[in-house]
């Protein structure tokens, strides 16, 4: 055989390994139980809502899916954990808004959202509730009247003044 | 004041020792439920299907909207069919009615989203959130 048609059969040979390779890699995924690593407490909204989310996994792919709570530093020590595992799809991190608002809130932070990691599927979005003690003399009425000029320094109305001050950050 | 992450400030809550807070409905909404906490205000758009009588805040402060969201990641260059495997497979689970059922019960949303989808709405997060964080000012200890 001419040698540069050898050196072309090979390459080609190559090629289609490595392709098949990697379908046979797909194919087997998960050979092995998948950890999702939980970077906040057990009964926080990552928690329940990953919770919820991976025994579908599990039923799904006929594999073991786990959570592993790693909390700690406002979700950065799973998520940096969670950054340094291998690529293989055998660690996956639970991960949402805290991680990207670290990425700005902390100077050195130990791994980069955008850079770090690929976004596999989002779960859920889940608003926030303004909650007080029911001891406290306040209803929703209150909060929801569409008076805007903080007159007194009343609690109510650092609450209300409180509320402004988020609410201008979110025009941004 | 900050808490390591939002159950032992919603216990702190519940005992009388803060006065109020903002948290993921999730966390609060059981509470809230049980009487135990008092909820004023959502942040979503919308009125909560679980809460219809409690206001939005948006309601007083038109345009708005707030909130958190989850999402499953990799670590950078994961295989791709494992990526696009486990896409339809969390798709499929935020769609089971059970699932859905108890999301919606606790006030969350489930969302869809291709890989692609989800990583430029994590770009815009990011964006977004620094604008919020230098704009409070606000700095970790």
């Amino acid at each position: 055989m001419h040698p540069l048609i050898r050196s072309i059969t090979t390459g080609v040979c190559a090629i289609l390994v490595t392709a098949c390779v990697g379908t046979a890699f797909a194919q087997s995924y998960p050979a092995k139980t998948v950890r999702v690593i939980v970077p906040f407490p057990p009964g926080a909204g990552v928690d329940i809502t990953t919770r919820l989310v991976i025994p579908k996994l599990a039923d799904a792919f006929g594999q073991q899916f786990i959570a592993d709570n790693r909390p700690g530093a406002a979700g950065n020590i799973g998520a940096e954990i969670a950054a340094r595992a291998p690529n293989d799809g055998y660690t996956l991190l639970a991960g949402g808004a805290p991680q990207a608002i670290s990425q700005t809130l902390y100077p050195k932070l130990g791994y980069n959202l955008l850079k770090d990691f690929d976004p596999i599927a989002f779960m859920a979005s889940v608003p926030f509730m303004l909650v007080v003690h029911p001891s406290l003399p306040v209803k929703p009425s209150r909060i929801s009247s569409r008076s805007r000029e903080p007159s007194e320094a009343s609690s109510p109305m650092r609450r209300r003044a409180a509320a402004a001050r988020l609410i201008s950050l979110r025009r941004y | 004041m900050p808490y390591k992450g939002t159950p032992p400030a919603v216990t702190d809550l519940v005992a009388g020792n803060v006065t109020f807070m903002f948290a993921n409905s999730l966390s609060v909404l059981p509470q809230v439920q049980s009487g135990r906490l008092r909820a004023l205000a959502v942040t979503s758009a919308k009125r909560s299907p679980v809460t219809p009588n409690l206001p939005t805040v948006a309601e007083t402060y038109p345009g708005f909207e707030s909130g958190t969201w989850f999402a499953l990641f990799a670590p950078a260059g994961a295989p791709r069919d494992v990526i696009g495997r486990l896409n339809a497979a969390v798709l499929k689970a935020v769609q089971m009615p059970d699932v859905r059922e108890k999301f919606m019960a606790q006030g969350a949303e489930t969302m869809s989203g291709t890989p692609e989808q989800v990583a430029a709405y994590v770009r815009a997060e990011v964006a977004k959130w620094a604008k919020v964080v230098k704009a409070s000012g606000a700095k970790v200890e």
